[in-house]
Order: structure tokens, then sequence, then C-alpha cells
């Protein structure tokens, strides 16, 4: 009992140490950690370093300066209300962190129980859970996506609830796959022979050793997730003014780009740096857990 | 590498290619037929029936069909079109017209009385879209080729709905009884106006192209051809302004047009309009029922800096729901100020001293100009501690959710554009303030007072012969609905039309929304 | 077939459970109650659910979408006029992907871990992770605003639209002005396509490179190669007669997904560019609530999604040397 249950661990710690050395060597990987980490923090300390919180925070307006372009006392200009669109911006760090991590979650707690009890029940109950899976694929996420949340109602938590629906079926489908190849590894079939339940099976040996593909593909999708979200806010199905998402900012400005080209700018960068930073961060670990390609 | 060289080579070729054709634009043609170009934000075209119209047909509709009257209300004054002349019996029951003769349609059928009474007995019977300015209208007679006669159940003034912008168009009987009832809706046109239809694609553009047999005749200074593109990027619009490609663009934003009003290849004309906004309060829901709340919201908001910022000027605070410029209306009723010492007393007095409620604002998606007024609004609200929630959606949605049958569901503010199908104050009070039990139509305050019902329907019967009654009673109603406040009165609009400086002979006519009479127009020197 | 009966019976859910009343959208705005009863009996909406469905699937089965509450034209006839349109532009988008991503993954892959593999390995990142409208935007800003070489939006100018006449042939205008001679049409419409089609290519491109190198990377360490190359067969050869034949078996995999997500990406990039297809149609019914209109086209999407893959997956068997 002791020995299966225990075994991971001392794995996993050793992993993680290791992993921390292949991705301090690949320089890419590296740069991308970084800015996550900066992200995070500038997303935990908005309010306050931040000129203008209730610019982004309440919406408050002050028209008398709307347009301006960026100077020394607007780092990154006005928007059409006179607000100041670094503050806003930088505030649209934490809602998209959030929405990242919100739909990511919330598609892994549908995927992932899903998955884990098709693969390790086979037959009937993964005939049918597989069948549902198949039919929600066959939509490009984001076209669903879009139909669900014009479905919901306008609102950030629509979108993100959308998101979930159009993301869950990829993690039960690489879930199931990890889990039918642990599913008679000898250490399962040593937990199964001992009589532990198939709840604690499911969830102690299976579930822990079968995490780290999900993972990866997880935080590969954050990215994904984040530009789907913003593109739900750029037709009108997300965020609502006056939050300072992304997507929604990028949406107005398109209103003045003629007039005031810059408006677009700094939103639509701070968009890319964090999308990139994710997607290098999960080339990174795929890289690092593929043992295709993984180097030493 | 060879593969890697054919595809470098592909590469530069296709760019070669394109950069290329950048470099060549093509030059106008010579002795091409002249076009009015239009560009158009939306599909001009909901529907094609006459009969159905109340929207943003109407720019179309009024080139290739006429009314009988046309109605010039900066001056107060009706001209002829169709009709000639009519007359009034003193009881105000019983109007005559008569027609112009020699008038046809582009089928080639003459236009005669009878046409006249099918036409509106038509449009009355299918009872869509503004058929309601006929209500009054008990029998329609045509007792000679010319003459026509409205039979009244009440008193109304028909030479005003007959020039109605909605409702109002002459079309022909005759096709479709020859070819179907749904003929028109099918996408065909048949009027007595100077273009007729010649071809039309859903959602990108409507071609017209002149009516040889149009009754007024034809020089040769008139346009030849009316093509209204499909634009929904006022970026692409405003690029093919400056391109010379287009002639005139229905929708700008302010920001836009202050700087085109800079360069002298383009006209922007400004007059007087009959559009104005309301933000309806939902006058049924608590803490809104009670009118010291209403008074309150009225005074916190912003008119001086939405007027300068938001409307960049043009616009003005409205005196009341009947906007300036249109009979009826009284420069010397109440105006609200943005005041909001004067907001927090009346919250106080209605027992919210410190706000402490929240409210459901919708708004239409995509217009700029009220999403800005909601996100300044909103910052004011928050001084007075109450919370706005601000949900933009579809204008259909948003409508659904004014008139869900689960009174709950209902927003708690709703801001409107408004403008009037009859050009009355009629329409402004009556769409949206008198009592709509049975079915709301634009009186989404949910507002119910008896008293303005009896003002508001006996000022119209008066209106047909007694002028001066009727503007009184009006006056009373509109100094009740200050004072109750089921609505803010926002701004009156300005027409800003923006054209190209070589389009001549434009004159805005406020009671006819973006219809610009292009048979009045012509062109001086290129485009 | 399965999925296919899977997908209607989603989209068919989705339509129940809209939140709008089709029926009052239906009978317009001053209806009456009696008027929305009566559109409801019209549209069947006061039958029983199972009986709506098989309804609505035989209406799909006979090419019935039902009918737009934007345009009030059937949605199958709204789908076949803003098709070819969309068509093009994915048509040319993933052309030009794959000319700019193979060279660079395979470039990518020969050079691995050289400053050649990490610029093409950067490319490739950075083209997944711009968001498409903004993208779009900022070309409207440099290549039309600034520098003024191509047009900001549209498919044609429209008074080239008005004057010629192009033959309907495939609905593709670039290859119908070309069959037909109709230069200047060819020219105009080359330089409207521009924009968008770049566009769309960044995001396949960087997948597809990425892609084709780790492909690549992967059949290098296979043992048949070593063996090519043990036996001294020039680096050339092992890298295009035998490495690549084999890469492209996932390349094509992705490049199928691409092709989906292309078509949904054009919902965005055609709503910024004003071009006439599918995706700025769907946009246009995204933000009046068009219902019926999503829905027609998230069926349509889907099932042309579905096939795609089909395709795929019937080629991939096809070739013996794909493992499965």
């Amino acid at each position: 009992m002791a020995l299966p249950a225990n075994r991971p661990r001392p794995a996993v710690l050793e992993q993680i140490r290791y992993s921390g050395y292949l991705i301090t060597k690949n320089s890419l990987t590296t740069v991308g950690f970084g800015i996550v980490l900066v992200l995070l923090v500038i997303a935990l300390l908005a309010p306050v370093f931040v000129p203008h919180p209730e610019h982004a925070v309440l919406g408050t307006t002050n028209v008398a300066e709307a347009l301006r372009p960026p100077s020394g006392r607007y780092l990154f200009g006005t928007d059409e209300l006179g607000r100041d669109l670094f503050s806003r911006v930088i505030y649209g760090t934490r809602i998209s962190l959030q929405i990242g991590t919100l739909a990511v979650g919330l598609a892994l707690l549908i995927g992932v129980p899903l998955g884990l009890v098709a693969g390790y029940l086979g037959g009937f109950v993964d005939e049918v859970i597989m069948r549902v899976t198949d039919i929600f694929l066959s939509f490009p996420p984001l076209l669903l996506a879009i139909a669900v949340a014009a479905l919901l109602g306008r609102s950030l938590t629509n979108a993100m609830i959308a998101i979930a629906i159009a993301w869950w079926p990829w993690y039960t489908r690489l879930m199931r796959g990890t889990v039918i190849s642990l599913r008679e590894k000898p250490f399962v079939e040593a937990a199964r022979m001992m009589g532990t339940p198939a709840t604690r099976i499911m969830v102690r040996h299976v579930l822990v050793n079968s995490l780290s593909p999900v993972i990866v593909q997880a935080s590969l999708d954050f990215g994904s997730v984040i530009l789907t979200s913003a593109a739900l806010s750029f037709l009108g199905l997300g965020a609502q003014p006056p939050q300072p998402e992304w997507g929604l900012i990028l949406s107005t400005a398109r209103n003045y780009f003629l007039v005031a080209p810059w408006y677009s700018f700094f939103p639509g960068m701070a968009m890319v740096i964090t999308v990139l930073a994710f997607n290098l961060v999960g080339d990174g670990l795929r890289e690092i857990t593929d043992p295709k390609t993984r180097r030493l | 590498m060879k593969g890697i060289r054919a595809w470098s080579v592909a590469v530069s070729v296709l760019l070669l290619v394109t950069v290329a054709l950048a470099g060549c634009r093509q030059a106008p043609r010579a002795g091409a037929p002249d076009v009015f170009v239009i560009a158009n934000n939306i599909d001009p075209m909901w529907s094609w029936d006459p009969a159905d119209s109340f929207g943003e047909e109407i720019p179309v509709l009024f080139e290739m069909y006429e009314t009988l009257l046309r109605y010039h209300p900066l001056q107060d004054k009706l001209e002829p079109v169709l009709a000639e002349d009519w007359d009034v019996t003193p009881d105000g029951l019983t109007w005559t017209f008569r027609l112009r003769s020699g008038v046809k349609f582009h089928c080639g059928h003459a236009f005669d009385a009878t046409q006249v009474k099918k036409s509106i007995d038509r449009t009355r019977e299918r009872g869509m879209g503004a058929a309601f300015i006929w209500d009054a209208v008990e029998r329609i007679d045509a007792p000679e080729p010319q003459t026509v006669v409205f039979h009244l159940s009440y008193p109304i003034p028909v030479d005003l709905t007959v020039a109605s912008a909605y409702g109002a168009f002459m079309y022909c009987p005759k096709c479709l009884e020859e070819k179907g009832d749904d003929h028109y809706n099918n996408g065909n046109a048949c009027g007595t106006g100077p273009y007729k239809l010649e071809s039309w694609r859903r959602g990108d553009q409507v071609l017209l192209t002149r009516f040889d047999d149009y009754w007024r005749g034809w020089e040769d200074n008139h346009f030849d051809k009316i093509l209204v593109k499909v634009v929904p990027e006022t970026g692409t619009a405003r690029q093919m302004l400056e391109a010379g490609e287009v002639d005139h663009v229905r929708l700008l934003p302010f920001e836009d047009i202050q700087v085109l009003k800079k360069n002298p290849r383009f006209n922007v004309a400004v007059s007087p309009s009959f559009q104005n906004v309301y933000i309806l309060i939902n006058s049924i829901r608590e803490p809104l029922n009670d009118a010291r709340v209403r008074q309150a919201l009225s005074y916190s908001i912003p008119y001086a800096d939405i007027i300068k910022y938001v409307m960049h000027d043009y616009a003005t605070q409205s005196v009341g729901p009947v906007p300036a410029g249109m009979w009826g209306h009284d420069p010397g009723l109440k105006q609200y100020t943005y005041d909001l010492t004067r907001a927090r007393e009346l919250l106080a007095a209605a027992g919210y001293p410190n706000g402490g409620f929240s409210l459901v604002m919708t708004v239409a998606s995509g217009d700029e100009n009220h999403r800005k007024v909601a996100e300044m609004w909103k910052g004011e609200l928050a001084k007075l501690g109450i919370a706005l929630d601000i949900r933009t959606m579809p204008f259909d949605a948003q409508w659904d959710l004014a008139k869900s049958p689960d009174v709950k569901q209902r927003q708690d503010l709703y801001i409107l554009y408004y403008w009037p199908d009859v050009t009355s104050p009629q329409a402004f009070l009556e769409g949206c303030f008198v009592t709509q039990d049975d079915y709301i139509i634009f009186n989404l305050s949910y507002y119910s007072n008896p008293l303005v019902d009896d003002l508001v329907y006996g000022a119209w019967q008066a209106a047909g012969t007694d002028r001066v009654r009727a503007t009184e009673l009006y006056r009373q109603a509109q100094a009740i609905l200050l004072e109750d406040a089921p609505a803010i009165f926002v701004y009156d609009m300005q027409n800003v039309r923006v054209l190209n400086a070589s389009v001549k002979g434009f004159k805005d006519n406020p009671a006819y929304p973006y219809v610009l009479f292009v048979y009045d127009l012509y062109r001086e020197g290129k485009r | 077939m399965f999925v296919l009966v899977g997908v209607s019976l989603l989209t068919f859910m989705m339509t129940v459970i809209i939140p709008a009343d089709p029926a009052a959208r239906w009978a317009g705005v001053r209806a009456t109650a009696e008027q929305v009863a009566k559109a409801r009996q019209e549209l069947g909406l006061d039958q029983p659910l199972p009986v709506q469905y098989l309804r609505y699937l035989s209406g799909v089965l006979r090419g019935n979408l039902g009918v737009s509450v934007r345009t009030r034209q059937p949605v199958m006839v709204d789908l076949r006029a803003y098709l070819p349109a969309t068509a093009e532009l994915v048509v040319v988008g993933m052309a030009i992907s794959l000319a700019i991503g193979l060279p660079l993954g395979i470039w990518s892959a020969v050079r691995k871990d050289t400053w050649v593999d990490h610029m093409c390995r950067a490319i490739a990142v950075f083209g997944v992770s711009l968001p498409t409208f903004w993208l779009a935007m900022n070309l409207q800003v440099l290549f039309f605003r600034w520098l003024g070489w191509f047009p900001l939006g549209g498919r044609l100018s429209s008074m080239l639209e008005l004057t010629t006449t192009v033959p309907h042939l495939t609905g593709f205008l670039l290859l119908d002005s070309l069959v037909t001679g109709h230069w200047e049409v060819f020219g105009n419409s080359l330089r409207h396509l521009a924009l968008p089609a770049l566009t769309l290519a960044a995001y396949p491109l960087g997948l597809v490179a990425k892609q084709i190198r780790s492909s690549l990377l992967e059949v290098f360490g296979e043992d048949y190669i070593r063996v090519a190359r043990a036996y001294g067969l020039p680096e050339r050869v092992v890298t295009y007669s035998y490495a690549l034949k084999n890469a492209f078996g996932p390349t094509l995999t992705v490049f199928a997904l691409c092709a989906g997500y292309s078509l949904v990406n054009t919902f965005l990039i055609e709503a910024v560019f004003n071009w006439p297809g599918l995706g700025n149609y769907t946009a246009m019914a995204v933000t009046t609530g068009d219902y019926p209109a999503i829905m027609g086209i998230t069926l349509v999407v889907a099932v042309m999604y579905v096939i795609l893959n089909l395709i795929v997956d019937v080629l991939l068997a096809l070739d013996p040397r794909v493992r499965v």
C-alpha cells in the first residue's frame, strides 16, 4: 500500500528540479517564464504604480483630455473619454490573467474527470463520453465559443464559460489517452489486486501520474484562451464597458484608428507579449516532457 | 537547397506582383453616367414593401416613391407633390385632395385616385410599420380620377399624415395585383419617383437609375444613377469619401467630421433635426417610482460635457420631449441642469441620502455616442452612491428585454434615439409617454398618467383645425412630463450631412431623416 | 455520420435555449401579442421539442437553415452568396502561409539550434501569438494610412464594381477576372486581397513552420535516416528525399486544422477589412443578435470542418508510410 501511493512523489520533485534546469537551459523558454513572472507582478501591483486607477477600475471619464497622443503625462495616450490608457492597459493584465486561469481551470474541471472516467472504466461509459467529446470537437473552438457566448448573452463571465465549453473536450481526449496507457501499468494493477476501490485508484494513482501532459497542454492553451476571449470582446460578446479588457479596448479603438492610430497599439502589444510568453512557456514545457525531443 | 530556392522565388514573385499592382491606381473614365454614390453603414433595405417600411429604408424609398405632399417643418409649410391642392371641412372630418394629372408609375400605369385609395387601404390592412398613422381614417373615396376624399372618425391633420416619412408612400397596386402581394417584399419597386430600381444585392448595394417618364422631367444636370453601397466600417467609408469614390457617407463619427470639415473638398452641412435622445426611466420599479429620484437622475447628467465632447457641439440640450424647431416646442419650459447638489437633496428627500442602489442601463451595441454618454454618466452617478451597470446588447435584444413579460427582467434605464413618423409633437408624446397597457410601443418608462393621456389625445384631435389650442395642450402635457420626469431629455441632435463639395443643391429636410432627394442635386466640377 | 447527427443536435439545442423569443423578433418591432402568437404558430415553435428537432433536421437535409432575422432571406441563400469571397480569402491566405511556413520550418530543422533556428522559431511563435484583429488594424495603419499602398477594405473599388461586370464563374474574383481577361479587376482585387490574406496567413504560418520543424527533427532521429546518413548520402538528399516525405503527414493534419481555424478567423478579419464574405456576415449576425444566421453558420462550418478532417484522414490512410 505504502509503496505505490508514495511512488510518484520523489520522482515528481526530481522532475521539477530537472525541469527547472532544462528551462534555464532553453533561452526562449526562460524569457517566457521571465515575462510571465513580470506580468504576474504587474497584475498584483497594478494599484500601487498606476497613475489613474480610477480610470481603470471605475471607468471614470475625463472628456476634456480625450484622445491625447502618448506623452510624459499619459504614457500610452488617452482614450476617447479621456482616460489614461496606461492605467487601463496595466489593469487589463489582471483581467486577462484572470480570464486565462478561470477559463482554462473550468475547462480542466470538466474535461479531466470525464477523461479519467472514460479512460479508466472503458466500455459503455467510455463510448458515451467520447462520442459527446467527438461532437464538441467537430466544431472549431473559436466558432463554438462565439456561438455559445452569443447565446448566453454578453458578459465576461459568459465569455469565460463559452470558452470552457469549447475547450474541455481537448482535455478529455488527452486525459483518456494517458489514462489508458497507465491503466495496465504494474503499479495500478497492484493497487487493484490489493482491493483498493476504483475511485481511489483513479484519483491517487492514475490521475496523479497522468496530469503532466494535460498541464503542459493547459499552459499552451493559456495563450489561445486569452486571444479567444479578446476576440469575443472584440465582437462585442465579452467584456462590457467600462471594463479595461484588452479586446474591448481594441474594439473601441477601431473606431478611432484614423484619428488616433496609437490608441490600439499599446493594448495590442500588451496582449502579444502576454500570449507570446505563455506560448514560449508552453512550448518549452512540451519539449521537456516529450521524450522524443528531450535533450540532455 | 533546390526546394527552398523554388519557394523563395515564388514568394518574391508574389510580393513583386503585389507591390507592382499597388502602384497603379485606376483613373476615372470619361463619358460614363454620373452616379451619385452613397456609403451606408447598414443595409438600407430591411423591408422593400413601402407599406411596411418604418426605418432605414426611406432614403432609398424616397428616391423611388412619392407622397401626396411634402412637409417643410422649419417653414411649417406643405409642398404639393402628387396632390396639387386640398381642403378640409370645418369639423375637420372630411379632407379632399386634388391630384396631379399625367403622373405615371415606373411600370407605365397611370397614377390616379383609385391608386391612392388602393395604396393606403392596403397599407392600413397590412397593419405593419407605420400603418397606425391612418387609424383615424374611416373610409377613403375616389369620386373622380383626380380627387381623393378622406373620411375620418375623429379629426386629425391629414395634410401632415399624407406627408409622413413612413407609411404614406404611393405605390402601384396594379403591379401587386399582377405579380402577387409579395412582389415588393421580394425586392421589387414601382413608384412614381424620379428613380427606379435597377438592381440590388442584399447587404451589399442598391442601384437606382433614372425614370425617363418622371413627371417633373429631366434636365442635363440631374444625376443618372444612385448607388447605395453598404460600408459598415466608418474608417473605410471615410477612406472612400477621401478617395473620391463616394459622394455622401450616411454616418461618420464626429471625430472624423471635425477633420473633414477643414477640407474644402467636402461640404459638411449642419441643420436642425427632429431626432432627440431620451433616457427612459423605468417608472414602476423601486426606487425609480418616486418622482424625486427620477428628478435627481435628471440633475445628474453632465449635459454640457456630453454636448461638447461626445456630440462635438452638433447637438443642443433638450427642453422637454418635443425637439426645438418643431411646432409645439416651448423654449420656456423647465430645463434640468447638471447639479449634483440638487440631485443629492432630492435623493435625501426620497430617503436615499447616500444613494445605495444600483441601476441597469441597456445600450444598443455599436452606438459609440450612447456608450460614451452611459460611461460618463456612470462616473456622476457613482458620486451620488448609485452604481450604474451598463449592458451593451444588439438593438433587438435590448428591445426584447424592455418588453419582457416578466417585469422584473426589464431594464431600469433605456437610452433611445427618437424621431417622428408624422412630423408633429404627437409622434413624440403619444409614442413614448401615453399609457400603453395592452402593448408597449416606445413607452419604455412604463409611464401612465391619465392627465397626460387626455391632453395628448385632445391636442391631436384639435391639431387639424385649431393649431393654437393644440399647441397649448401639448405645452401642458410637456410641463407635467418635465415635473414627473419619466425620462431624461438629454439632447436634440443636429443633422450633419457630409457630401463631396462638387455636389450642389442640398437642403436638409428634418422631416425626412437621411433622405437626400437626389433629383434636386447636381454636380459642379469633379468629385 | 454519427458526428454529423450529433453536430446538428447540438446546434438545434443551442437554437432552443436562445434567450430571445424568435417569434417576437419575427413579428416585428410593433407587433401585438396576437401577432406574436401567430408567428409562433407559423414558425412551429408551439410543437414539442423532438418534433421541432425532426423538422429542423429534415429542413437542414433539404438545405433549409432557417431565415435570417437581419436580412430576412434564407440563411442558405446568404451563405451561398458570401461563401466564395471567404473561400478565396482562405485559399490565398493558406497558400501564403504554406509558401512561407514550409521553407521556414525546414530551414529551422536543418539548422537546428543555430541562430537561424531561433529566429524561425521566434517568427513562428510570434505568428500564433498575434491577435488577428490587432494585426489587421496595424496592417491597415501601416499600409493604408502611412504608406498608402493598399486599400483599407472591401473586395473591389466601388466605381470599378459599378463599371465592369465580371462573369460569375467560380465566385473567386481573382480567377474569374483572370480567365475572362478583366485585368483591371484582377489587379484591383489582388490589391484588396493582400492585407486580409496576409493577416489570415500569420497564424497557420507559425503552426505549419513549427510542425514541419518538429516532425523533421523526429524523423531525423529515426533509424533509417541514421542509416542513410551512415551510407554517406548527401544531407540534401537525406532531408528532401527521405525525411521530408515522412514529415508531411503530421503537417498535413495541422494544416487541415489550420484551415478550419482560418475559416473562423475570417470572422474577425473580414469584419476589420469589410470583406464581403461569410465572416463579415457572421460578425454582423453576432452584433445584431441574428440567431438563425449564427446557428446556420455554426452548423455549416462545423460540417465543413468535419469533412475537412475526414479528407485528411483518408489521405493519411492512403499513404502507407504514415504510421497511425
